[in-house]
């Protein structure tokens, strides 16, 4: 075993040494009587193998040699700078090690814990109060309790009941919303929660112009959110221009006559922002029964609002 | 014109008994081994990765040259080196060092002589 083993650190040494001695070297080992002496002989060779690579540079470097073929007029037709070919059982030797390496790597990735990274997004759904949802991570929970909003939820099921039951859901809604911003209402500084956080929270923010500063973050709208903000809008602006609403691509246009049409990236409840500019935003407003009515636009430092004329 | 061997010292203690060593005959590894073992009574150990890698430092400066394997040999394996005459040269320079080593040594170490009052 020790002889195998005291083999296998031969084979490590820089190439020129193991030429040249490794045979030497093990010829001695089998010479050597007695365990201890043999373990020692291990050891020695162990310290060589360091001081070759690290120390005895000099002699195993190949050194650059030149080749220079010359051809037909007597110029060199190329160079060759390294003549150290590898071992066929280096090579394999490399491949199982890195096969094994990338393995591993990859069974790490897989079987690796998630941990959410919290960006804090922008909810758009919920129109009566200004909230930023922070994502958490609740894999024990089945997707209808783990952190799903009341308004999300309230939302959820107003695609699939009645009228009637529409109604009742805006009012749980309302009501969730309410509870909700009072319960959890924290401080923004509160808003870096911990990974072992498993609540849905939510801190509510001043509906202000700081909002605005930040970068908007897209997220998704539903299609019936989408058309029912669609429609023509005549503003209180001098000119009394009109305003159109359109649906593109699963995606809110704006329309001024002679004017560029610009893409509205939802922030959050009804507003959306210009996306060529975040400066620019417009906040659709809607009666109690959810219907929207008009609009408000702020746009190149002027805030003007604009009714609903047709949908 | 004789060479100028003073790169080569002070010699480790490792060169200078495998110089040594081979300064009365032609040895194989196991050999040298043996014989630095027993120049120093057993208290200078050379393990064969020394060995060697003094030995390919040695014969890179010509201070030892490799003969081969000889044919009467018990181990096939096993190849002779030989000391060089520059190899010897640079072991009577460090030889001569030493005595002046040791020549000042003794004079440092000899009992101070009681001064008169």
């Amino acid at each position: 075993m020790l002889r195998l083993f005291y083999r296998w650190l031969l084979r490590f040494h820089p190439t020129r040494f193991r030429e040249r001695f490794a045979e030497e070297m093990l010829s001695i080992f089998d010479h050597v009587e007695g365990r201890t002496a043999a373990a020692e002989l291990v050891a020695d060779a162990f310290i060589s193998l360091v001081r070759q690579w690290t120390m005895r540079s000099e002699y195993w470097e190949e050194k650059a040699t030149v080749s220079v073929p010359a051809g037909a007029c007597g110029l060199p037709v190329f160079y060759t700078l390294e003549s150290y070919k590898p071992r066929k059982s280096a090579l394999i030797e490399g491949a199982v090690l890195t096969w094994i390496v990338c393995s591993a790597l990859f069974l790490a990735i897989r079987h690796g814990k998630v941990h959410s990274v919290y960006l804090p997004s922008l909810s758009f759904e919920s129109a009566a109060s200004s909230e930023v949802q922070l994502p958490t991570s609740t894999p024990n929970l089945p997707p209808t309790q783990a952190s799903v909003h009341p308004s999300t939820q309230a939302i959820m099921e107003s695609r699939t009941n009645s009228p009637e039951a529409n109604r009742q859901l805006l009012r749980r809604r309302r009501s969730s919303e309410a509870n909700s911003s009072a319960e959890v209402s924290e401080p923004k500084k509160q808003a870096r929660l911990t990974a072992s956080d498993k609540l849905h929270r939510t801190i509510t923010i001043p509906r202000t112009i700081e909002s605005l500063r930040q970068p908007v973050i897209p997220s998704r709208i539903s299609t019936e959110s989408l058309f029912s903000y669609v429609g023509v809008y005549l503003t209180d602006a001098p000119d009394k221009f009109i305003v159109l609403i359109t649906a593109e691509d699963g995606q809110l246009m704006l329309e001024i006559p002679r004017e560029q049409k610009s893409l509205l990236v939802p922030v959050y409840g009804t507003r959306f922002a210009f996306s060529e500019t975040q400066n620019n935003w417009i906040e659709f407003i809607k009666r109690d029964d959810g219907a929207v009515y008009g609009l408000r636009m702020y746009r190149n430092g002027s805030e003007l609002t604009g009714r609903r004329k047709t949908n | 014109m004789k060479e100028d061997l003073s790169s080569f010292l002070p010699l480790s203690s490792a060169t200078l008994h495998i110089l040594l060593s081979l300064a009365g005959d032609d040895l194989h590894g196991y050999g040298i081994m043996r014989e630095v073992s027993r120049q120093s009574q057993g208290q200078y150990k050379l393990g064969p990765g020394t060995l060697y890698d003094n030995l390919q430092k040695l014969i890179e400066e010509r201070l030892i040259q490799e003969l081969g394997q000889r044919a009467r040999d018990d181990d096939p394996r096993r190849r002779y080196y030989r000391l060089t005459s520059r190899g010897r040269d640079v072991l009577a320079a460090e030889v001569a060092r030493l005595e002046g080593v040791v020549r000042e040594c003794k004079l440092r170490l000899q009992p101070a002589k009681p001064r008169r009052a």
